[in-house]
């Protein structure tokens, strides 16, 4: 019979934490019970009250500082070792710390609003029902890889901000296609300071609608430049997006390579690459 | 994800998860257990006191470095200072950098954020004071858990003011949110 992950423990000594964290994957697993144990008492999450532990665990998320639970737990599943993810609230390891043992390395896990996401979860699911599977060399779910320094999705997400607040306020905000990465990036909660900004941002119009506003940052210099240097551009934008998600790197690269090279920029184009990068850095849409 | 300048990020883990909830707040609770007489640890009953008082005298500085930094640290503007973006002519540095951090501030709940911290600061550190000078006033011994049962709220209340010091600071974003 197809061994897979039935429940899981999350144990952690700080007050709430474990609590976010089984949540966390409550909310987003169906069918698998979650249970918590915060130092002071067991607890079923689906119901919040205190409880028995299951006989075996299939998985186990462990906060560092309590990792003295090990000894009490039993660990073994039909001689197979029960996948153990470890967390800390510091610093998370780097890639060539503790080998042989399964961190979160992605971001330190401090309190609940560092819980993991659903995508998280999910990946995290289907490792675990690999490993207990005995497949040696499961998917990594990003949770457990460190990021890399990432410079070239925000600057061009940026990039996109100042374009955009630029046609905003030259009377492009009355443009529906535009309202969702307009409101995503804080342009109708400027309040006061609107008046102001419009003033100020209307007279750089030129400047944004020109191939160099998106070229200069990068070190592009000029769109008659050869290959290499725009390969080279594009290899590190695909790079970062191993980091993050996949959804909306599509429409991204068909900017990078159609219109940025073409030197072909709309206000519409603009909005919908930088709700993908939305997409891509936080995981979620743009607002509205 | 991270960018290239993380310094803020490491000074926040150094003060809040290395030292207020992993080493502070550790001995404070510890200190409680043994006043309401849970454990028993004559050499830590002979200094805790003294070993709390000066590491809170210590390190009370540094929440408010931590709020003035974060403004300049983690806005999307520090990233006008390494490439690609400080590859952008400087005129355009300017205006793009004071737009994007504008545009953060009023996209993101920074106010509250860091209010949140000076308020939950100045109520761990009132908390301190009034701990500090009851104990000068009354407390015949302060290296003797009898003597100072009688402030066991006072001690509480120290600790419960720091915890929500440090959830509070734990709120804050650990990267530079660029979108």
């Amino acid at each position: 019979m197809k061994k897979m992950i039935a429940n899981i423990l999350v144990v952690d000594e700080r007050p709430g934490r474990a609590e976010a964290i089984a949540s966390a994957f409550d909310t987003h697993l169906k069918g698998i019970d979650v249970f918590f144990y915060d130092g002071e008492s067991k607890q079923d999450i689906s119901t919040k009250l205190p409880c028995n532990l299951p006989e075996s665990i299939s998985l186990l998320v462990l906060h560092n500082r309590n990792k003295k639970f090990l000894d009490y737990i039993n660990l073994n599943q039909e001689n197979i070792l029960v996948p153990i993810i470890r967390y800390t609230g510091g610093p998370p390891p780097g890639e060539e710390e503790y080998p042989g043992e399964t961190w979160v390395r992605k971001r330190s896990i401090d309190g609940a609003e560092d819980a993991p996401t659903g995508q998280e979860v999910k990946e995290v699911l289907d490792w675990g029902n690999h490993i207990l599977e005995g497949n040696e060399d499961p998917p990594i779910p990003s949770l457990f890889i460190a990021p890399g320094v990432m410079n070239y999705l925000p600057a061009l997400a940026i990039l996109c901000q100042g374009y955009l607040a630029v046609h905003a306020s030259n009377g492009g905000d009355e443009n529906n296609s535009l309202k969702p990465a307009l409101e995503q990036m804080g342009w109708f909660d400027l309040g006061d300071d609107r008046e102001k900004i419009d003033e100020s941002l209307s007279k750089n119009k030129e400047q944004v609608e020109s191939a160099n506003w998106w070229l200069a940052p990068f070190g592009l210099d000029g769109l008659e430049m050869d290959d290499s240097k725009w390969n080279e551009f594009e290899e590190k934008l695909r790079n970062e997006k191993e980091d993050v998600g996949e959804e909306g790197w599509d429409t991204v690269q068909k900017f990078i390579n159609e219109n940025i090279r073409k030197g072909d920029f709309e206000p519409e184009t603009i909005a919908n690459v930088y709700c993908s990068l939305v997409s891509m850095l936080e995981g979620r849409p743009c607002s509205m | 994800m991270q960018h290239v300048s993380n310094s803020w990020e490491q000074r926040r883990n150094s003060f809040n998860h290395d030292w207020l909830k992993n080493q502070f707040l550790v001995q404070l609770n510890k200190a409680l257990n043994l006043l309401d007489d849970r454990i028993e640890d004559p050499e830590f009953e002979q200094r805790f006191v003294s070993d709390l008082f000066d590491q809170w005298q210590k390190h009370n500085n540094e929440p408010v470095a931590m709020i003035d930094n974060f403004m300049l640290e983690m806005s999307p503007r520090s990233l006008f200072a390494f490439p690609p973006l400080s590859r952008c002519d400087t005129e355009i540095r300017q205006w793009l950098g004071d737009l994007v951090n504008i545009l953060w501030i009023a996209r993101e709940p920074v106010e509250n954020w860091l209010n949140s911290i000076k308020e939950n600061f100045t109520k761990a550190d009132d908390a301190y004071q009034e701990l500090e000078k009851t104990l000068e006033t009354s407390c015949d011994d302060i290296h003797s858990a009898i003597s100072l049962r009688p402030y066991i709220q006072y001690f509480r209340n120290w600790r419960d003011r720091t915890q929500e010091l440090g959830e509070s600071i734990s709120r804050l974003p650990h990267t530079v949110k660029v979108v």
